[in-house]
């Protein structure tokens, strides 16, 4: 009897809905079937059709178009995000749960005092010290997620520190770094892996919501959360200008869970 | 009283009916006319006095709900002036005089008025019997208190008032330092009962004469507006009018088709959005000048040639087409079509596209491959950034490349309008009164609000002259004289008139509009 | 006790760090009040009287002086925007929000547990299979585009609801709770998924160790190891991160209250921010974070609590 190793199912839908999105990215790097900006005042708000795949917007630019290249530039903005958030929090968490006394409690505080602050208080703050770009986004939404990431990790690091296995890990003379990494790290990961997804569909949103400030992407270059948040207006009348970068959102943060879960399976259970 | 003054003004109404009906070129405009839309000039033209308008009115009763996408949080009428405040407390305060719909004034606090011929001594009578919303008689002391206070909160106009004194107990008589024949547009200044502003109460217990009266405010929420039952004139129809404040300009169709709110005030693009079937639409105009303004003392705007370049680049049709659905006045200098005696509407087609000319001009001003600029663009505004994105692609073809940047109303207001630290920027800029020198002012070399940096000593003579001038006819010819000096520079790449247009839900009638942006409640009415 | 009392001078120490925060971002950032009230059409002079009168003409470190000493004698100050006191502004937007919240967290934990034991009790079921394909799709659904969603569908075209007609709980208190179930449901749905997922994973985690299984072998009936010994242990790593909820329950509020025109405290702070009002920002940050903090601290305390192995370094 062969038993299916585990998670390859997991694994395989997030590899094919990654691959399909990331896919459209590149492709739209190199080829859209229109112009991301062509604008039509003729066809404003057409609903979704041969001609237009997911219809057109308020100034009659191709949604599809604008689907796969602002993905191009969300998912750049997500990844890189969540993956700058997840590296500081993991130095910041490990470090605070397993040195603990003085250490853990400035980290915490600070961490809880940059958590009771604004998003858009920070994103202002931002804006106004370093210079202007697409990517200034990145250390803005960092600043943002590393409180939540930060807790995960130290909450891991704590259930862990004075477990069997670590204890007598000691014994045996490993040393902290050693612990840490090879003891500790693996049995946090499954909670960081959920934070993690969690985290990539926050930062899409919260890009739109920061451009707004000057942050992030500008349009008339497109991102999702952007075509989303301006799509509110057309709801009513054209619902498919909301839905088109909506579901590509979720579709995307699904593809994403399967991978992390179906990596998780395989390889930390 | 000066007639030609009147009759200059009243060519307002006019003016807003060309704008309208000018605008409905494109196909979404016969659509919505074929819908329902009651152009404002139509309107206007119908109803010469406010009264017309109320013997075709329906029954009385009802509530009417609002919506406002900006949030008022102040009504004293001495420091609130920002244009949607002004909108709102248009029903419940009033001046000596109101603006009507054709844009002439009428006695309001005043039952009539006199104005010298050297236009510098105004003399009004109180009205008899007039009351405020708490029940006391207006009387001259009221005047005079009210007259202080919006010389000590600087209100525009009111720092040429030589002297102001009652000289009896139904007379009150204003002596100008200067004859200025624009000082009626400065007397729709809200009279307030004396005492009641000492702390700047009003700003949030309002008290006026105006035909409605203020209930209640619930911050980020709403403003309940009641029927003034003892209204000097025709009282209006509506019992209640209820100012519910949205959190964006996105949020007025949902609430619109939810029925959450009866009407509201935006641009076609929103406005294009409600059902017709459910809705009335009212075109007027938003009576401010948007365009591309251009820093006038940063390279490399500082090179007329450049800044004619950029306005031979763009193209105001396309935009108001691709933006507003056709609604809209294609501008081409800083003047509304609503002021229609001062507006020169031949300075629109100054610069027309041209993309090799606007290539020619750049290589002739030293930039052969083209220039690269930063417009920074108030993100509260989308009708602004869709401009934005219409002008990049125009830009683009005469090889200008534009970059967008976004920043909230106070980064704008701090950072592009006073600290003027910017390359261009997108706005509608309206003027505190409806006459020539608000819009024209802050073109003066010295002018504190002239953002756009522009400096020109022929223009800072002919605006001297403009204002100097008692003829009406001549001070006409002058201010016009004034706008194609800015035309010719290139001050700024001026686009459009943005159209405004009310939406209101069928089973409401009676809409008004005026040449400035104010939303008359007291005409409206459930049918 | 010495613990408790240790405790609440770092909140207190920590409550300071983030005042002075705040004073430093308003450092930072551009922005004038007045000019915000008066628009484009104020002059200057218009301008300087009306910073004279609001008292924005100071310093900001001495607005800041005159702040932090009124909220230490208990007065949070005036609103620069409203022109009332920030107290009775505050009063009047907290209810929304808490209650708002009160209903998420409920929801959340009431169905997220439950749902998450049931998972993982069945895992290799089709019922199994089918929670978490839903947990998958609940967490990947962002509570803005869900927010929208739920306007559209129920409000719009079900018309089981008027969005943006929100109704004040003194005067409707049925049509309130009707009108606030859709904007719970847009911040719940994504938060129950992630506590469903957690619960399922930890109690899963927990079935595989050798207490179990020993315990298992003993004969022990699987209900009765579940409840007895799993759960507890699984709590351990669920407690923080519903200590954590709380802090995305509150931001969640934030866009969900714009979205649909509830009168809360996230509504208050962002136009706090964006109309530069000082006093009142603060006040709010200040309430803001009281409130996480207090929850990190109880969360400790509870941790503490259910599993003294975690030494807490206080």
């Amino acid at each position: 009897m062969t038993r299916k190793k585990k998670g390859t199912e997991e694994l395989r839908i997030g590899a094919v809905l990654v691959g399909v999105i990331v896919l459209l990215a590149v492709i739209g790097t190199f080829w859209t079937p229109y112009g991301i900006n062509e604008m039509s005042a003729r066809d404003k708000l057409a609903a979704p059709s041969l001609l237009h795949l997911f219809g057109t917007d308020n100034m009659g630019r191709d949604v599809f178009s604008r689907a796969i290249v602002g993905g191009r530039f969300t998912l750049l903005v997500a990844v890189s995000t969540v993956a700058g958030c997840t590296a500081i929090s993991l130095v910041l968490g490990l470090l605070a749960g397993y040195a603990g006394g003085i250490v853990d409690e400035v980290i915490m505080r600070i961490i809880d005092a940059v958590n009771s602050f604004p998003g858009i208080l920070i994103a202002l703050v931002i804006v106004s010290i370093l210079p202007k770009g697409s990517y200034t986004i990145i250390p803005a939404l960092c600043i943002m997620f590393v409180p939540s990431f930060t807790r995960i990790v130290r909450t891991g690091t704590l259930q862990y520190k004075n477990a069997g296995f670590v204890r007598s890990a000691r014994v045996f003379g490993d040393s902290d770094l050693r612990i840490l990494l090879i003891h500790i790290f693996p049995n946090i990961m499954p909670l960081l892996l959920s934070t993690i997804v969690v985290g990539l569909s926050n930062a899409i949103l919260a890009e739109s919501s920061m451009s707004y400030l000057g942050l992030g992407i500008q349009p008339p270059t497109p991102s999702w959360g952007r075509m989303l948040y301006e799509a509110q207006s057309y709801i009513f009348n054209a619902p498919w200008c909301a839905l088109a970068p909506g579901f590509m959102i979720v579709l995307t943060i699904v593809g994403f869970n399967c991978l992390g879960e179906g990596l998780r399976k395989r390889y930390l259970t | 009283m000066k007639k030609r003054l009147i009759t200059s003004i009243a060519a307002l109404a006019a003016a807003l009916s060309l704008a309208a009906c000018g605008s409905g070129n494109g196909a979404a405009g016969n659509t919505a006319a074929s819908a329902g839309t009651a152009q404002a000039g139509d309107t206007a033209l119908q109803a010469d006095t406010a009264s017309t308008a109320e013997e075709t009115a329906g029954k009385d009763g009802g509530t009417f709900t609002y919506g406002l996408a900006t949030e008022l949080d102040n009504f004293d009428p001495f420091t609130a002036t920002t244009a949607d405040a002004k909108s709102i407390y248009f029903n419940i305060y009033e001046g000596l005089v109101r603006v009507q719909p054709d844009g002439t004034f009428t006695g309001a606090v005043a039952s009539d008025y006199k104005v010298s011929d050297d236009a510098k001594t105004y003399t009004f009578t109180l009205r008899d019997g007039i009351r405020f919303h708490n029940g006391n008689p207006v009387t001259t002391d009221d005047v005079l208190y009210s007259i202080q206070l919006a010389i000590d909160s600087k209100i525009n106009g009111y720092d040429n008032i030589d002297k102001f004194e009652a000289t009896d107990d139904k007379t009150i008589v204003i002596t100008l330092k200067k004859g200025d024949t624009s000082f009626l547009a400065d007397a729709t200044q809200a009279i307030v009962p004396k005492g009641s502003d000492d702390n700047h109460e009003l700003a949030q217990k309002p008290i006026g004469t105006g035909p409605f009266k203020f209930t209640e405010y619930a911050v980020q929420d709403h403003v309940t507006l009641d029927r003034f039952d003892d209204y000097w004139g025709t009282p209006a129809h509506l019992d209640e009018v209820v100012v519910k404040f949205l959190a964006s300009s996105s949020d007025y169709i949902v609430n619109f088709q939810s029925g959450a709110i009866d009407g509201f005030t935006a641009d076609a693009s929103i406005t294009e959005q409600v059902d017709k079937n459910s809705a009335v639409l009212n075109v007027g105009n938003s009576n401010a000048v948007q365009a591309l303004y251009l820093n006038n003392a940063k390279a490399p705007f500082d090179n007329a040639d450049v800044r004619r370049a950029i306005c031979y680049a763009v193209n105001p049709d396309d935009i108001i087409n691709l933006v507003d659905y056709g609604y809209g006045t294609k501008i081409g200098t800083a003047m509304i079509p609503g002021l229609s005696a001062y507006y020169d509407d031949s300075l629109a087609s100054t610069y027309a596209t041209d993309a090799d000319k606007a290539k020619e001009l750049l290589a002739k001003a030293g930039y052969p491959d083209g220039i690269e600029f930063t417009v920074t663009v108030p993100s509260s505004y989308q009708v602004h950034l869709d401009t934005a994105q219409v002008l990049v692609n125009e830009l683009a073809d005469a090889g200008i490349t534009m970059n967008i940047s976004q920043v909230d109303w106070a980064t704008w207001l701090q950072n592009v309008y006073t600290n003027r630290d910017y390359e261009a920027t997108i706005i509608s800029v309206d003027g505190a009164t409806p006459s020539p020198t608000a819009f024209l002012s802050r073109y003066r070399s010295d002018a504190d609000n002239n953002f756009v940096n522009y400096k020109s000593d022929d223009f800072d003579a002919a605006y001297d002259k403009a204002v100097g001038e008692v003829d009406e006819t001549k001070r006409e010819q002058d201010f016009k004289d004034c706008e194609k000096i800015l035309t010719d520079d290139a001050a700024s790449a001026y686009l459009q008139d943005v159209a405004n247009i009310l939406v209101c839900r069928k089973g409401f009638s009676g809409y008004q509009g005026y040449p400035l942006y104010a939303v008359d409640f007291s005409a409206i009415s459930k049918d | 006790m010495r613990y408790i009392l240790k405790k609440t001078a770092i909140l207190i120490l920590t409550m300071f760090l983030i005042s002075g925060f705040t004073f430093l971002a308003f450092h930072i950032i551009p922005g004038d009040p007045a000019q915000l009230i008066l628009g484009t059409s104020a002059s200057p002079e218009q301008l300087e009287a009306l910073r004279h009168q609001l008292g924005t003409d100071l310093p900001l470190y001495r607005q800041y002086i005159q702040w932090i000493t009124g909220f230490l004698h208990g007065d949070f100050g005036t609103s620069i925007r409203y022109s009332m006191p920030v107290a009775s502004l505050l009063q009047g937007h907290l209810a929304p929000t808490l209650i708002l919240g009160a209903m998420v967290i409920a929801a959340t934990l009431l169905l997220g547990i439950p749902l998450g034991i049931l998972g993982a009790h069945k895992r290799d079921s089709l019922c199994g299979h089918i929670l978490s394909l839903l947990d998958m799709i609940g967490i990947s659904f962002p509570e803005f585009f869900l927010s929208i969603l739920l306007m559209w569908i129920f409000g719009l075209i079900l018309h089981l609801f008027t969005p943006g007609q929100y109704v004040d709980y003194g005067s409707d208190p049925a049509g309130f709770f009707r009108f606030m179930i859709f904007p719970a449901a847009a911040i719940a749905i994504p938060q129950t998924a992630i506590l469903a997922k957690y619960v399922r994973t930890a109690v899963i985690e927990e079935l595989g160790k050798d207490y179990v299984r020993t315990a298992k072998g003993k004969g022990s009936t699987m209900q009765g190891i579940l409840y007895s010994h799993v759960l507890k242990n699984a709590i351990v790593s669920i407690v923080p991160l519903i200590g954590m909820m709380i802090g995305s329950i509150f931001s969640g509020s934030i866009i969900i209250e714009q979205v649909f025109g509830i009168p809360g405290v996230g509504r208050l702070l962002i136009s706090s921010v964006s109309g530069r009002d000082f006093p009142l920002t603060e006040t709010i940050v200040m309430y803001i974070a009281l409130i996480i903090v207090l929850t990190n601290f109880a969360v400790d305390i509870v941790i503490q609590w259910i599993d003294p192995r975690i030494r807490l370094n206080g």
